[in-house]
């Protein structure tokens, strides 16, 4: 347990009263939207045992596909789960820096290999550990015994664990077994000698540009890579519903230091540390160069560092404001500094906090009695604004609703009715999409969570997709869309506390002078924008840039000019490309620069759209440095920039999955959406409401037929050839 | 709405109905009879209708034709524009009696449906005549929010024979929906209740003892109208439903393109208007059909003897057959209406099976339990036994000549091998109920797996190869592959699928027929199966069932015979099946016998089983019958399919494994999904973590299985694959 657990129950227990912050700074607490299920099951030196499904141990992210239970076995009070957390006593131990010795006794039978996960001193900050129990041979009880390598337990595991155990085999992220442990024994070595000499480190950070301060991420290690805990002059964060001061830095998000226990200020920090040599980095977003430093902390002395972040690109500069579409915290105040610090750390200029729905609960709010434009928070160039991921429901897909005067979250009977929302959020000027595509490229969610798309893109309702999210660039579902015509733009979220930090992926809007929210949502609609996690990109076609259309008679010369630049200290820049309608036309490697050019002309034979995305070095499916712009779409002769040859076939497809959403279950096991909480409602509100979505149905399947009708238009000898 | 006979009693067939429900117990004939459990979905709808007395939601009709469902969708009342609306997949209309009760004659029925949200449908009526059912399909028409149609219900009856009294039902087919937002009748009136009655006296006879015998009974006036039984036909349980008269679905053989039919014990008595009638009977496919024509004078009684030949003699021969599978709920052990039901069959051993799920139990039997639940007259026994547990996930399971019911809790319903371990423990028979699902859609799998998980520890002790017309051996030849006996039987799951006894098993009795000396001889594989064709089958002079030692190179004598009667189909062919291939086949070239006599040579250890078919060929009304193999052991290997085994043992291994990771399919249909739905899923991931010693169990089973292949064939054992465990 920590001290700020200790405050975030005592607010939990004040029915979200906002009470005064460690930093003496008023901060949101936030929502509990993980299973943590408390289980009656005391242990010596255990303060708490409790099932989860997020322990923020290394991997250690399930699905709650079982219930955690105690029960009885073989005569042994036993806690059966899949992933099960242990909160070590304080008095005990605390933020020490030694071996410690777990005694593990678990009934043979019930239980699969399994690994334990502990808080741990530096590198990632965490540990992680193999137990594969031997072959069952009759004996009831069996006892491991796990040595924990420099354990910390200080509590940075959900709601202040120290450290898990939890079944290692996964499939697709479904737990496939469970552990039924029945004694667990703590044991320390002692070896930890806590210090005794301290000094003071004092920080201040500036945009080295400007001179301004800014707030930043940063990382501060001893020797041997252990990170002193942050001070109450650092940002208080949110992470669900813990409240804490240090984070772990994941490989996706770049960082200078193989230490990656990080924290954020607000421009200025104080914290006492013991004496000794540390490494000092911070960073501030992919257009600033990272900083690292040594600094030295000597007996009762205060050591002063004024970090000077330098840029590496001046996006704004160049009319281009980033925003992250995608950001979950509970915010109780439009002008909670913490939050924005943490926003604008990663030089987010727009912070999309988004309430976040199910079919039974809202989490995350935001304060109620300012919506709209009173939702919006601002501080040099950086905003908080409130928005919506609501409905979300994986059989039809999370929806994300922008610049909203007010919340409109679906009620659980008509929880499936999709349209209503959008339809609402269109007429009042508000910006709708879906989230995190990213789905489509999973296991068996894939055709469910576009059919929401399926159903909303035809009648003009969906804005932009989520496309860049936790590394990784899905396209399918939106270059399907553009081949039929239909302009749906493209953005990046993070989707912060369950995949990354604000800002690790994050979308540039074009903004023609100053920022202001009202221009930057107007030009995000038209199209103006490009993804990234990373590299960042230019493209214009005669002149026109991302989003725009171009009319042009057959024949036209098109004069095709893109860049794109990363940031070295993000990654390397690897190769250019050009897409048309779906198909990479043009490839330009970086040849080891940080910058890629690509000047060509092509002539206009037919409508079409053309974008251009470019990669970084890193390549891994789920790790990927990506960034994509928004078509600019050349018309020819009037004709729609669809993909003529494939369209009937992409209309046919998308009818299909319309009629098997009439006929089809909800899926097993309700995998996301809290199913701890909603895993009975869902389907049972699905069987009632699914009757009632035939007329949005065939609303849609009306409007591909009259896509199909148009295309005729245009395609007739295609057509009397036969189309589907 | 269902009346009474009319002239038999003063009340409405309803109102007795909910007496009886109330828990009064009167029966309306002077025999007590027990009243049935309604284990169907029947939710009433708050809507009411000028002519109806009620309007609900179901998942069966009974209307020969309609779709039955597994009650998915959520029905409700439903506002639709300014109407109010009922929605559902299946919606059972009530007329009232005072509009039109038994009437023959059309009527006018007006539907508005909610445009956009109806599929297209199935109208079904009680109709005279044929099936006793009229069908009619609907395409709605879009483009409005309502849409009215009229239809002509030809030729109805409007007797209340359809689920809980109905006489209308409209079915949405495919998985679609309904909402009917109103609903017009308009008698034509063009019948005339009859003015001149007769009385029909029916006597039925065994022809060949003399003996007076229950049986299966029409009588059709000359439009192929059937008079509603009177109070002398047996009172019969469908569900909820009592009732005299029943619809003979197509897998069952009759004489007459007429339907209904009604059960008597032997004697009948009943008013009918004048005129000429067909009388037909049945009792089973030992019994020749029988058919005449009954002239019935104003005022007159006309007595008829029905003498019923039998075809075939199966007790003279020591084999008596059974039905593994009947649902009724029986409140006395000596009940005679079920009893007769039964028995007009000419089934002699009535399992009657209280029927479980995850929350409750159907279909009760005497608290009176073991030798004291069985109930014999004329050497036609009823005795009470067990299906439970029964999930979808898992399978469905029967449990014969038991002491006491074991119902596992809630808690524990997962735990099927409890139930089979006390099943044995009690010198009880345990297996899994109708493995037909091993052959439908995505279920199949699911429907293994306690098999799977059972089978290699020795606790299964038979398969329901047999039912609803379908023959399913798949998992079943797999299990003998392995060397795992495992017998067949037959059961028809009334009031789910067919009649007693339309599919049943026959077992070879060595002396006296008692129920004792039947469950021991079907423990010993001495059965076979069948919807008709009657096998006899020898190996060497030993019987089906019986195990055959032999050394290398043996010469085999092979005699099998197979008879059918042809009132019930006619003969196709006759299979041998060695190891689960046919290695012989015969036609019956039109004839009524087939005969098989061939010599083989014991080549290797083999299970030899004979099958023989009917001309019905249709995957779910297959005439068919099937013995328990003769195990041939050659020089002690055991009967397994040596080549197939570590194949066979690799897939059900898998299909452990998949157990252990694989999600539980949502909805949860059958298994009463509307009541037990949340809580089969709730308790699906609870128990899940206990299953796992229990997998670990079976799969050391098969791993001894492997072993012991490894041991006898000399070859290394494949390794069983551990990717998940």
């Amino acid at each position: 347990m920590t001290i700020d657990t200790s405050i975030r129950k005592l607010a939990l227990a004040m029915s979200c009263v906002v009470v005064a912050g460690a930093a003496g700074l008023a901060h949101s607490h936030g929502n509990e939207a993980r299973y943590v299920d408390i289980l009656g099951w005391k242990k010596d030196r255990i303060t708490r045992v409790f099932a989860t499904n997020e322990t923020h141990f290394e991997g250690m992210k399930y699905r709650a596909s079982y219930p955690g239970q105690a029960k009885t076995l073989e005569g042994e009070g036993c806690v059966i789960g899949d992933l099960l957390a242990f909160d070590v006593d304080d008095k005990y131990v605390f933020d020490v820096d030694e071996t410690i010795e777990l005694a593990i006794t678990y009934a043979a039978e019930y239980t699969a290999p399994f690994v334990v996960g502990w808080d741990k001193s530096g590198g990632s900050g965490q540990g992680l550990v193999e137990v594969t129990p031997p072959a069952p041979d009759g004996t009831e009880f069996r006892t491991v015994k796990v040595k924990l390598d420099r354990a910390r337990f200080a509590g940075q595991g959900v709601q202040g664990a120290d450290f898990a155990i939890g079944i290692t085999k996964l499939s697709q992220g479904v737990a496939t077994g469970s552990v039924a442990i029945c004694d667990v024994k703590v044991e320390r070595s002692n070896t930890y000698k806590p210090p005794t000499d301290f000094g003071t480190f004092q920080l201040t950070v500036k945009d080295a540009n400007t001179g301004s301060l800014v707030p930043a991420r940063i990382g501060l290690y001893d020797a041997s890579g252990r990170a002193p805990l942050a001070s109450d002059k650092s940002l208080m964060l949110q992470r669900y519903a813990d409240d804490l001061r240090m984070l772990t830095v994941n490989e996706r998000s770049f960082w200078p230091s193989q230490n990656r226990a990080a924290f954020y200020v607000d421009s200025n920090y104080e914290g006492k540390v013991p004496v000794g040599t540390y490494e000092l980095v911070a960073s501030r977003g992919p257009e600033f160069k990272v900083y690292r430093g040594t600094v030295e902390i000597k007996k009762n002395q205060a050591s002063k560092v004024t970090i000077s972040l330098n840029r590496y690109l001046d996006m704004p500069k160049e009319g281009w404001w980033s925003g992250d579409s995608h950001i979950h915290v509970t915010r109780d105040d439009v002008g909670d500094q913490n939050i924005w610090g943490f926003v604008a750390a990663e030089d987010v200029h727009v912070g999309n906090l988004l309430e976040m729905g199910n079919i039974a609960n809202v989490y995350f709010k935001q304060p109620a009695s300012a919506w709209g434009k009173a939702s919006r928070f601002e501080r040099d160039g950086h905003f908080l604004v409130s928005g919506q991921e609501s409905p979300r429901a994986a059989f039809m897909g999370h929806t994300v609703h922008f610049n909203i005067p007010k919340p409109y979250h679906l009620k659980t009977d008509e929880y499936f009715q999709y349209g209503k929302v959008f339809e609402e959020f269109q007429k009042a000027g508000g910006i709708s999409g879906f989230a995190h595509l990213g789905w489509s490229a999973r296991g068996g969610s894939s055709a469910r969570v576009i059919r929401g798309i399926n159903l909303l893109a035809p009648l003009g309702l969906v804005d932009f997709i989520e496309v860049l999210q936790g590394g990784r660039i899905v396209t399918e579902g939106w270059y399907r869309l553009l081949d039929l015509g239909i302009r749906v733009n493209p953005a990046a979220g993070t989707d912060w506390p369950y995949t990354d930090f604000p800002g690790t992926v994050r979308f540039y809007v074009n903004v023609n002078g100053p920022l202001n929210l009202d221009a930057w949502f107007d030009s995000f609609a038209k199209g103006h924008v490009f993804v990234t996690n990373g590299p960042m990109l230019n493209f214009t076609i005669n002149g026109k840039g991302m989003g725009e259309e171009l009319r042009v008679k057959k024949g036209t010369k098109l004069d095709i000019a893109a860049l794109a630049r990363l940031n070295p200290d993000v990654d390397s820049l690897d190769r250019l490309e050009l897409v048309v309608v779906g198909d990479v036309a043009e490839t330009r490697s970086a040849g080891g620069k940080d910058r890629v050019e690509l000047k060509k002309q092509i002539v206009a034979d037919k409508s079409m759209w053309i974008a251009v995305r470019a990669y970084g070095g890193r390549q891994d499916a789920s790790n990927m440095t990506v960034a994509h712009t928004a078509p600019i779409y050349v018309v020819v002769d009037d004709e729609p920039a669809w993909d003529a040859k494939e369209l009937p076939s992409i209309v046919a497809e998308l009818r299909g999955q319309l009629q098997e959403l009439l006929t089809e279950p909800y899926e097993t096991p309700i995998t996301g959406n809290e199913p701890w909480e909603t895993r009975q409602l869902l389907p049972q509100q699905w069987l009632l409401q699914q009757p009632l979505l035939r007329p949005a149905v065939n609303k849609a399947d009306a409007a591909y037929q009259k896509l199909l009708d148009q295309w005729g238009t245009f395609n007739s000898k295609t057509a009397a050839a036969g189309s589907p | 709405m269902k009346q009474m006979n009319r002239g038999a009693c003063t009340g409405t067939r309803s109102l007795w109905q909910k007496l009886a429900l109330a828990g009064l117990g009167l029966a309306a004939a002077a025999a007590a009879h027990s009243h049935g459990s309604e284990a169907r979905f029947v939710q009433l709808f708050d809507w009411k209708k000028p002519n109806f007395t009620k309007v609900f939601a179901s998942n069966r009709s009974h209307l020969e034709g309609m779709p039955s469902n597994w009650a998915e969708a959520t029905p409700r009342v439903v506002p639709v524009g300014d109407q109010k609306c009922v929605l559902g997949q299946l919606i059972g209309f009530d007329v009232d009696d005072t509009f039109g009760f038994d009437i023959d004659e059309n009527v006018k029925l007006t539907v508005t449906y909610a445009a956009e949200y109806t599929t297209p449908f199935i109208i079904g009526w009680d109709k005279n005549g044929g099936t006793g059912a009229g069908i009619l399909e609907v395409k709605p028409e879009g483009g409005a929010m309502f849409r009215t149609v009229t239809y002509n219900l030809d030729r109805a009856r409007f007797a209340g024979q359809a689920t809980q009294g109905a006489d209308i039902a409209m079915a949405a087919t495919d998985l679609g929906t309904l909402v009917i937002c109103d609903i017009k009748v308009e008698r034509s009136n063009t019948y005339k209740a009859p003015t001149s009655f007769g009385t029909v006296a029916l006597t039925v006879k065994d022809a060949k003892t003399g003996g007076l015998v229950p049986a299966r009974i029409g009588l059709y006036d000359s439009t192929g109208r059937a008079p509603l039984a009177s109070d002398k036909s047996l009172m019969l349980q469908r569900f909820a439903d009592d009732l005299r008269m029943l619809a003979v679905n197509e897998r069952t053989f009759w004489p007459s393109k007429n339907r209904t039919a009604f059960y008597v014990d032997s004697k009948y008595e009943g008013k009918v208007p004048a005129g000429t009638y067909e009388l037909v009977a049945t009792r089973g496919p030992e019994y020749k059909a029988f058919k005449t024509t009954v002239e019935v004078k104003p005022n007159q009684a006309n007595r008829v003897t029905i003498s019923l030949e039998r075809y075939e003699d199966m007790p003279a021969k020591g084999w008596y057959s059974g039905d593994s599978h009947i649902h009724v709920t029986r409140d006395e052990v000596a009940d005679p209406q079920i009893w007769g039901f039964v028995a007009a069959e000419d089934v002699h051993v009535g399992n009657l099976l209280e029927m479980g799920n995850i929350i409750k139990v159907y279909f009760d039997q005497p608290k009176s339990w073991g030798k004291e639940s069985r109930y014999e007259r004329d050497g036609h026994f009823i005795v009470s036994g067990q299906e439970s547990p029964r999930t979808g996930f898992f399978g469905h399971t029967v449990h014969f000549n038991i002491p006491h019911p074991t119902h596992l809790k809630t808690e524990e319903y997962f735990l099927y091998d409890k139930v089979f371990r006390e099943t044995k423990t009690q010198g009880g028979l345990a297996g899994f109920a109708h493995m037909g699902w091993g052959s439908r859609n995505a279920e199949a799998p699911f429907m293994n797996r306690g098999l799977a998980l059972l089978a290699p520890l020795g606790l299964v002790d038979f398969i329901e190869v047999l039912q609803g017309g379908r023959f399913v051996q798949d998992a079943w030849y797999r299990l003998l592959n392995l060397g795992i006996r495992v017998k067949p039987a037959a059961g028809t799951d009334w009031p789910y699928s067919d009649f007693p006894g339309v599919v049943r098993f026959y077992v070879k009795v060595d002396g006296p027929f008692n129920l004792d000396s039947w469950f021991k001889s079907y423990d010993a594989g001495r059965a076979f199966v069948t919807n008709g064709p009657l096998i006899d089958f020898t190996i060497n002079g030993k019987g089906i069932g019986e195990e055959l030692h032999v050394k290398k190179g043996a010469k085999l004598d092979l005699a099998a015979l197979a008879k059918l009667n042809p009132d019930v189909d006619s003969l196709d062919r006759m299979e041998i099946v060695t190891l689960g291939n046919v290695t012989d086949t015969k036609s019956a070239a039109g004839k009524d016998r087939v005969e098989i006599k061939t010599q083989i040579t014991a080549d290797k250890s083999m299970w030899i089983a004979v099958r023989a078919y009917g001309s019905r060929q249709e995957r779910n009304n297959l005439t068919i019958g099937h013995t328990a193999p003769i195990y041939v052991i050659v020089d002690d290997e055991p009967a397994w399919n040596r080549e197939e085994l570590p194949k066979i043992v690799a897939e059900l291994h898998a299909e452990l494994e998949k157990m252990r990771t694989e999600p539980y399919e949502t909805p949860i249909t059958g298994n009463e999904s509307w009541e037990n739905r949340e809580v089969q899923t709730a308790q699906w991931r609870m128990q899940r973590p206990l299953l796992k010693p229990r997998i670990d169990m079976a799969e050391a089973g098969y791993q001894k299985i492997l072993d012991n292949w490894s041991r006898v064939t000399g070859q290394p054992a494949p390794p069983m694959p551990t990717a998940t465990k």
